[in-house]
């Protein structure tokens, strides 16, 4: 089974590096046949990538996410069904370029360094805590998409308004899409990251008997949650549009992604699992 | 006989604006061109009309070209009363090849007055459709569309010739689709109620807006060109107030003052809550305070970006044409090629069907005179010296014709030393 494991291991970085290319191409060309190819090697890619985890899952008894590797390739499926899904869903996929380079770069990262059987946490065992990861994970993957669309946004405009017509401009779709990708992103993010956190502290609640512990991920997750809950009743009511709203869920992803790797590197408590 | 394709084309190059206005056939006219041509002493076995604003052209496959010109000349005199002698009309007039590399090239956008025009496909695709239309069958000139779609696709496809906005209204309305992606929710603020203002207003009604308000200082001109375009007339005096509804405003006044300055517009986007404008102006002297394109939310463009952005696209157009050239050539190959195959096919199955006819009158002399096993060998005998006769002057008029040798006296020769026209296929 090892083998099986390995060989997925390596076929995967692979295909995300093929579909990469692809999407470049298609961002350079333009042909929609080729934007078609793209996602649909995007579609097998991930039921590769599926099927990678849940076998792992099902041969060692535990939710994959054991190592900090073994978490990257969790968050890299994640952002790929999060965009496949957005992409599906608005029928752009001119923006493909710069997730699946974000996504094969994680990939290429956690394959390089993946171990398989290793000594394992028992909570890894328990399936409420795989439902609760899987939702925490898929809605930071969703705020992590939103940002990089109100990147595009911004680069998007900063041509516009510097009158410059190069590959930017004539690559990516208009402004009001980036947007609205962007408000989508964050909306379902919003979502499946509070999903994902109600169950850790009720799953804590259940095992640990205490609904809180000052951990700096869950702190981290919670403040940031709470933020983006009261930006989007901000932003909802208020009217902030285009720019702003952009620059608000860039710079507010930056921060969240940067707090949570330094806790990560430095805070050693319950969520570290070896 | 080997048949010539041909065509007349009053264009913007040879043809005055008031004339090529005249000489523009509608579709109803077109067809009763055709049903003109069609009469046996027309002498023309095909006939198509490209008609578009900048050219009225009228495609026809004839044995006689000779007389073509003044068949149409005829024709535009009974059909719009346009007596083209006197209007001292210059048409081109082009033959085969050239004539084919002429509607290819107006199909790919390569001769319209901007250059890779879009809009000129689908006119030809409408004169295609219409000789579809026709109770005739058009097979050259049916191939002849055909091609010419293709190349128009092609070009499109495989080149930039056709991409990036070639006129400052046109330029306009694509800046606007790099922001908006919904027109039926934008609002566009007219500034000014002249002739640029209502071109550029046509350009986004195109893109889909249907929201539009004009500012004007003059009631009269600005309720005129409301009612048409049934849009929200307002006096300039409103302009603050409008500006805080509208996502693209465009200032073409002659006002020598700004309208738009960056205080006034400052407080506006407050309550516009800082949703992104796009100012377009197109006045000289200036409408809009320069400074204001500092404001984070406002994309400002005046008449000369906009003029650079046309030179850009155009140079960048104008580098596609090489490319564009090639792919007309390919296709014009194939179809010359196809179309000289027209010219021999008819006098090598003539050729086939006489020399066959003799050798079956010749055998029949034998039919009674010996065994049935000697008659058919007899036949399949005579056959094969009748194929090896012809083997070599068949092969000769192929390469001939290929090479563009074959010309229409050749042809005639060969019809005449058979005496090829008197003989009927069937007369025993």
């Amino acid at each position: 089974m090892d083998h099986f494991f390995q060989s997925l291991n390596v076929l995967l970085p692979l295909l995300y590096g093929a579909v990469f290319g692809i999407y470049a191409w298609y961002f350079l060309q333009g042909a929609r046949s080729t934007g078609l190819t793209a996602s649909r090697l995007l579609l097998v890619t991930i039921i590769v990538h599926i099927i990678f985890l849940v076998s792992q899952g099902i041969h060692y008894r535990i939710f994959p996410i054991a190592t900090v590797f073994s978490s990257m390739t969790m968050f890299t499926l994640d952002l790929a069904i999060i965009y496949y899904v957005i992409e599906k869903k608005t029928g752009e996929n001119r923006t493909g370029i710069f997730f699946l380079g974000i996504i094969f770069s994680f990939q290429l990262l956690s394959s390089m360094f993946m171990s398989f059987g290793g000594p394992t946490n028992s909570l890894l065992h328990n399936p409420m805590f795989g439902i609760h990861t899987t939702f925490t994970i898929l809605g930071i993957a969703a705020l992590a998409i939103a940002a990089l669309y109100s990147f595009m946004y911004l680069m998007l405009a900063k041509q516009i308004k510097g009158h410059r017509f190069g590959l930017i401009y004539n690559g990516l779709p208009v402004l009001e899409t980036l947007e609205n990708m962007a408000r989508y992103a964050t909306g379902v993010g919003i979502v499946l990251l509070g999903i994902g956190i109600m169950l850790g502290h009720l799953w804590a609640y259940k095992v640990l008997g205490y609904f809180f512990k000052l951990d700096i991920k869950i702190i981290v997750s919670d403040i940031a949650w709470l933020s983006y809950v009261i930006g989007w009743v901000y932003v909802k009511f208020k009217g902030l549009h285009g720019l702003r709203m952009s620059q608000v869920s860039m710079w507010g992803f930056v921060l969240f992604f940067v707090v949570l790797a330094i806790g990560n590197i430095f805070a050693s408590t319950f969520h570290q699992f070896i | 006989m080997p048949n010539t394709l041909i065509t007349v084309s009053f264009n913007y190059q040879n043809t005055p604006l008031d004339l090529r206005d005249r000489v523009a056939l509608s579709d109803e006219e077109a067809l009763q061109l055709i049903e003109a041509a069609m009469t046996p002493s027309s002498g023309i076995k095909e006939l198509a009309v490209v008609s578009t604003c900048n050219r009225t052209e009228i495609y026809g496959l004839l044995i006689e070209p000779g007389h073509f010109y003044n068949w149409v000349m005829q024709q535009f005199l009974e059909l719009k009363q346009i007596d083209l002698k006197k209007e001292s009309a210059d048409p081109t007039i082009l033959y085969n090849n050239e004539a084919v590399e002429h509607l290819f090239g107006v199909a790919g956008g390569l001769k319209s007055m901007m250059l890779g025009e879009n809009q000129i496909l689908s006119q030809v695709k409408s004169s295609y459709q219409l000789i579809l239309s026709c109770p005739y069958s058009f097979p050259v000139l049916n191939h002849l569309f055909q091609d010419a779609i293709r190349v128009g696709k092609s070009i499109r496809t495989h080149t930039a010739l056709c991409k990036g906005a070639v006129s400052i209204s046109l330029a306009t309305a694509a800046l606007a689709k790099k922001i908006y992606a919904n027109f039926s929710n934008v609002k566009v603020l007219l500034v000014g109620a002249g002739e640029t203002a209502e071109l550029t207003l046509v350009h986004f009604k195109e893109i889909g807006v249907v929201d539009f308000i004009i500012a004007n200082r003059g009631q009269q001109r600005r309720q005129a060109l409301a009612k048409i375009h049934n849009a929200k007339a307002i006096p300039l005096e409103e302009l603050d107030t409008a500006l805080t509804k509208a996502n693209i405003v465009v200032t073409a006044t002659k006002s020598p003052d700004y309208l738009i300055t960056l205080d006034k517009l400052k407080q506006t986007l407050k309550s516009r809550k800082h949703r992104s404008l796009l100012i377009i102006d197109i006045s000289t002297p200036r409408n809009v305070d320069p400074r204001i394109s500092e404001l984070p939310e406002v994309f400002l463009y005046n008449i000369n970006d906009l003029d650079k952005v046309v030179a850009e696209n155009l140079a960048r157009r104008k580098k596609e044409i090489a490319a564009a050239e090639v792919i007309l050539q390919n296709i014009m190959t194939e179809f010359n090629d196809w179309f000289k195959t027209l010219a021999v096919v008819p006098t090598i199955a003539k050729l086939n069907s006489y020399f066959d006819h003799i050798r079956r009158q010749e055998l029949k002399k034998f039919v009674h005179r010996t065994s049935e096993e000697n008659y058919h060998l007899m036949d399949d005998l005579s056959k094969s010296i009748i194929r090896k006769l012809l083997h070599y002057p068949i092969v000769e008029l192929r390469q001939q014709n290929h090479k563009g040798n074959l010309t229409a006296s050749k042809i005639d020769t060969i019809w005449d030393l058979y005496r090829l026209r008197n003989f009927e296929e069937d007369s025993d």
